[in-house]
């Protein structure tokens, strides 16, 4: 027994000192219990507030962005020339759809199926395919008129007593927006066109894309505490309207011109700009071929069926961007005589030429080894003449005296100063700044072929803002197209004013200008723009086209009404107009399109008319010009001759003989008249 | 033969404790803080699987209604230990037949009864109902670790022979569960409940002291190399120490369930957003009502829900704790202690596992994360604690 003692004294022992143990165990395990509740603490303190945050993100389990509105473009009257239209998507719910036993279904599906363009099948189908969905995208871009209905028929329904109405639920509409433009192909190339991915693309929708562009709303649902399903929205704020300068009239005007012109002759392209000479607000900016805003990317209209079926992708769309490319800032070229002006311009303000100053042409001038020719070369130049004759009645010879008199250095100072060689700035994409020379690299033959516009290259728009300053009694206005911006209610948001950039020249030179440029159109080769009634100034010219051995030409004039106090100027441009190729055609036709417009653009404009008054008045005003009776016969001949009136520039070597080469040249280009003819149609 | 003559010798006597006393006499604080955890856990398991449940069962009850069943089945398996005098488990070969029995339970994971979900083979199908064996392992474990202990007629038992006990019911048990079905967290709970059960035993505190010292070293060594190693190693247990150190750089892949849980418990504030008021366990803590349900608990009832769980189990604790040291014998000690150290180990790896601060490793919080096998096998044990509690002679 007492083994059996001992060993029960043991057992107690251990059990004594187990006991102790245990109590060792469970001090520990509440140590480490305090660990974790610290733990606990320590997360929420440490990163409470981001997690916080982060599983609020989770309990926005699905958001959707709203678009805001794009803002309209509107003519400077109103006119709306592009805007946003609210459209809808009809979506289903196939698990709305699908509940309490289908009990929506049937009804819901006849409902969809007599109101909408929708079949039984698709809805069926979409129903098996993704029955848990809550969101099923079914048709889209649906107008308003088709929407309402439903919407209508629907709160009906729910309006009556349960045994009798029709169980409609599980289908919504979601709205959108598409861009539209009510006047399809009007100011094309100004307006532009906005696409859904990218936004504005080209004109004024992709320079003011941001103005436009709304902000984007937000739609989420999110799963609240009960588990319902909330929905927030986070209302968008719609884009600003852009203002143009643009006026509806005169735009229409002027493309209704361009067309008919074009739909007996086509051109490779025809521009006209029509611009405020006091503000530098364009007034309307057209060019031929234009497209359909509303679809843009059709090149049917433009391109012949058998040539599209012709062309491979990038053909397709080098043909897209040379339609969509605004010529009237995008493209340069040789201005030609308007540009005498601008060189007579600056050799009066520096003081390099005076009113009444004198010049002999002989029909060409001998220049660095080059024999510059003038239009009247075929009989032997203008002779004796004055620097009215030379700007009214376009000698090569008398600008060339006066451009190698004014010099290479003070040349392309004006030239700057009245804006070449620089961008404009007009508030429209892809201008190009075009080439002129720096007075370094500049040789005497390059003085005398830049003082009548050849051999420099320059922009409608930069054109237009010098000649606005020239005739506007020298201040340069920035040509711009956006008047101002309103917000979608309408108030104004930002205004832009016309502002002065610089003063180019006097108003003395200015006056002397416009006169030279109104006795143009009285007596010299600009009288077939003219406007009975109306006094009006103007320049031609007619540039050829570089290779020059192509002969081919643009043509165009620039004149202005009424000649004191301009309120409109207009600039009309020819690219290879049809028939002027080989020399043979009718150069004419730049004046023609001008006078037509301006019969219809003065007019509207609300331009006084001057019957009354003795036309020759503003010429006889200017008093100091002796020689130009002895002129005005000489002239009246040279359009009965029905002659181009203009310069033509060859660079031959001084040993051939000039005449004869042109002539024949004439008549070669005479016989490929018809071959050429094809190839432009 | 001295070995029949203690059982014969104790036998009596313990018997006629029971039948002197009442049979309702036992631990109420246990029997009522076990009814309330479960209680608790069956809220909690409402509130985390209302969503998943929807998914996978059409309903919001379904997980509940399971674990509900389960429970009940716990409760029979309750009372029937609370019946069964404990000195049952210690009678003759009974604690090696228990053993054996569920290692065979381990090993019919290899025939067809075996069951793979997401990859694990963990369950079997036993057509009723699906039982995780390791489960049943860790039961027989504490009662032949303690029945070992028992043996020893003297003082103490020698560290030598602890050892021994160690690899036998600790150590060997674990590598085979671990191999058979590569469930890493019940082999260190197996490995564990039995080397604390021999610390129990064990008369001193020298070697304890030194495994512990070692095992820190062991992880400060893991912890240093972990971070200098390059993320993208290919090994796939320092990518696993990695994914600890730096959750959020894993947040889409492997780190994602760590990550979830954080934000979870870091957005539950002090008081949570409520009941049911889980936005984390929408989808994003992928099976929010069984391993970590505590941050979900976290989430909705914040600092205070995660003060009271630990709480419930530190009195759980203490009240088991209690009727260990009035426990009549040697062998009711060490099976409360056992469980002691089965509930006390879970709920330790399973919060520092949600709060991220050990390596993910998959274990349940006992008697509240879904799952059929824990709560009966808890329950059981539970029953097994309460008749301990029913033999304790009053001073």
């Amino acid at each position: 027994m007492s083994k059996k003692d001992r060993i029960q004294k043991n057992k107690e022992t251990m059990l004594g000192r187990m006991r102790t143990k245990a109590g060792v165990a469970f001090f520990i395990a509440i140590v480490i219990s305090a660990i974790l509740i610290i733990r606990v603490i320590g997360i929420n303190v440490a990163s409470g507030e981001e997690y916080s945050k982060i599983v609020l993100n989770h309990q926005a389990s699905t958001s959707k962005r709203i678009t805001g509105k794009r803002g309209e473009i509107r003519d400077r009257n109103g006119t709306i020339f592009a805007y946003s239209k609210k459209v809808y998507n009809l979506i289903i719910d196939p698990n709305r759809l699908l509940s309490e036993d289908g009990k929506y279904k049937e009804d819901t599906i006849e409902a969809l199926t007599s109101m909408f363009d929708i079949t039984r099948e698709d809805i069926e189908k979409k129903l098996i395919e993704k029955p848990a969905s809550k969101y099923e995208k079914m048709l889209v871009n649906l107008e308003e008129e088709k929407v309402t209905p439903f919407l209508e028929f629907e709160e009906e329904e729910n309006k009556k007593p349960k045994s009798e109405r029709k169980n409609i639920d599980g289908v919504f509409f979601e709205d959108t927006f598409i861009r539209a433009y009510p006047f399809n192909s009007l100011a094309s190339d100004t307006i532009g066109f906005a696409s859904v991915l990218n936004g504005g693309e080209i004109g004024l929708e992709r320079q003011y894309d941001n103005e436009l562009t709304g902000v984007d709303g937000l739609s989420y649902t999110y799963i609240d505490e009960n588990l319902e399903v909330d929905n927030v929205v986070k209302q968008p704020i719609d884009g600003n309207n852009i203002i143009t300068t643009l006026d509806y009239g005169i735009q229409n005007i002027l493309e209704k011109y361009i067309r008919e012109y074009n739909e007996k002759k086509p051109s490779v392209n025809t521009a006209v700009i029509a611009a405020d000479p006091n503000t530098g607000e364009i007034l309307g900016m057209a060019s031929y071929p234009n497209f359909d805003l509303n679809n843009p990317r059709d090149l049917t209209k433009a391109v012949k069926p058998e040539e599209l079926e012709k062309m491979d992708e990038d053909a397709k769309t080098d043909a897209l961007y040379g339609l969509w490319s605004n010529f009237c800032t995008s493209r340069v070229y040789e201005p030609g005589s308007t540009f005498k002006s601008i060189t007579i311009a600056s050799a009066l303000e520096d003081g390099k030429a005076k009113d009444g100053d004198k010049f002999s042409c002989y029909g060409s001038k001998y220049v660095g080894g080059f024999n510059v020719g003038c239009w009247r070369i075929d009989v032997g130049g203008h002779g004796e003449l004055d620097l009215e004759e030379a700007l009214a009645d376009s000698c090569n010879v008398a600008l060339m005296d006066i451009g190698l008199n004014l010099g290479a250095e003070s040349m392309v100072k004006y030239q700057s100063m009245f804006g070449f060689g620089n961008k404009t700035g007009i508030d429209l994409p892809g201008e190009e700044r075009g080439i002129v020379y720096d007075a370094d690299s500049m040789q005497d033959i390059d003085v005398a072929t830049n003082s009548f516009g050849q051999s420099l290259n320059v922009n409608m728009i930069q054109m237009i803002g010098a000649y606005c300053s020239l005739i506007n009694g020298g201040n340069y206005y920035q040509p711009h197209v956006v008047k101002a911006i309103t917000d979608s209610k309408g108030n104004v948001v930002k205004t832009i004013n016309p502002s002065v950039v610089r003063r180019t020249v006097t108003k003395e030179t200015s006056d002397t200008i416009r006169h030279y440029l109104e006795s143009g159109v009285e007596k010299y080769a600009v009288q077939y723009s003219k406007v009975e009634g109306y006094s009006m100034g103007g320049k031609t010219a007619t540039a050829q086209k570089i290779p020059r051995s192509e002969r081919k030409w643009l043509i165009s004039v620039m004149s202005f009404a009424p000649v004191e106090n301009p309120k409109v100027l207009l600039y009309v441009l020819i690219d290879e107009p049809d028939g002027t190729t080989g020399g043979g055609g009718d150069g004419m036709d730049s004046q023609y399109l001008t006078k037509s417009i301006m019969t219809e653009l003065l007019p509207y404009l609300a331009i006084s008319r001057t019957d009354d008054k003795d036309v020759v008045m503003p010429n006889a005003d200017e008093g100091n010009n002796p020689d130009g009776g002895v002129d005005t016969p000489d002239n009246a001949e040279e359009y009965d001759y029905d002659e181009e009136d203009e310069n033509e520039i060859e660079y031959y070597d001084s040993d051939k003989e000039e005449t004869d080469d042109k002539e024949e040249t004439y008549n070669e280009d005479n016989e490929d008249y018809n071959k050429e003819d094809e190839y432009d149609e | 033969m001295v070995a029949t003559d203690v059982s014969k010798f104790k036998k009596p006597k313990a018997t006629s404790t029971v039948k002197k006393r009442d049979f309702l006499t036992f631990d109420y604080s246990l029997f009522f803080i076990v009814v309330f955890i479960i209680a608790f856990g069956l809220i909690m398991i409402y509130s985390a699987s209302e969503y998943s449940s929807q998914q996978a069962f059409g309903n919001s009850w379904g997980y509940f209604r399971r674990q509900l069943l389960s429970v009940a089945i716990g409760a029979v398996g309750m009372l029937i230990a609370y019946v069964l005098d404990y000195h049952i488990y210690n009678r003759g070969k009974i604690p090696w037949f228990l053993f054996g029995f569920s290692l065979i339970f381990m090993f019919a994971l290899f025939t067809p009864l075996g069951l793979t979900v997401n990859g694990a083979r963990r369950w079997l199908d036993l057509k009723v109902t699906t039982l995780q064996p390791a489960e049943l392992v860790k039961i027989s474990v504490i009662i032949l670790t303690a029945s070992l202990i028992c043996l020893s007629k003297t003082k103490f038992v020698g560290a030598r022979k602890m050892i021994r006990i160690f690899l036998c019911t600790g150590a060997f048990p674990a590598l085979l569960v671990y191999f058979i079905s590569s469930n890493l967290s019940s082999a260190i709970i197996i490995a564990c409940i039995s080397l604390f059960m021999t610390f129990i035993g064990y008369p001193g505190y020298k070697p304890y002291i030194i495994t512990a010292i070692v095992v820190a070293v062991i992880c400060v060594f893991a912890y240093m190399y972990a971070n200098s190693a390059s993320p993208d190693s290919d090994s796939f247990r320092l990518n696993r120490l990695a994914v600890w150190l730096h959750p959020e750089d894993y947040a889409e892949t492997t780190g994602y369930q760590t990550v979830q849980s954080l934000y979870a418990i870091g957005s539950g504030g002090f008081l949570g957003k409520g009941l049911g008021g889980s936005m984390q366990k929408l989808s994003f803590i992928p099976e929010a009502q069984n391993d970590m349900i505590f941050a979900v608990i976290c989430e909705e009832l914040g600092i205070f829900g995660a003060i009271l769980v630990v709480s419930l189990f530190v009195f759980l604790l203490w009240r088991i704790f209690v009727i260990a040291r009035k426990a009549p014998d040697r062998f009711g000690m060490l099976i409360c202690m056992g469980i002691f150290f089965h509930i006390s180990v879970q709920v330790f790896l399973n919060i520092a596992v949600a709060t991220n601060l050990i390596p993910n490793t998959g274990v349940t919080l006992p008697f509240i994360s879904y799952g059929g096998s824990s709560i009966l096998f808890l329950m059981f044990e539970m029953g097994m604690v309460l008749n301990v509690s029913r033999q304790i002679k009053e001073e």
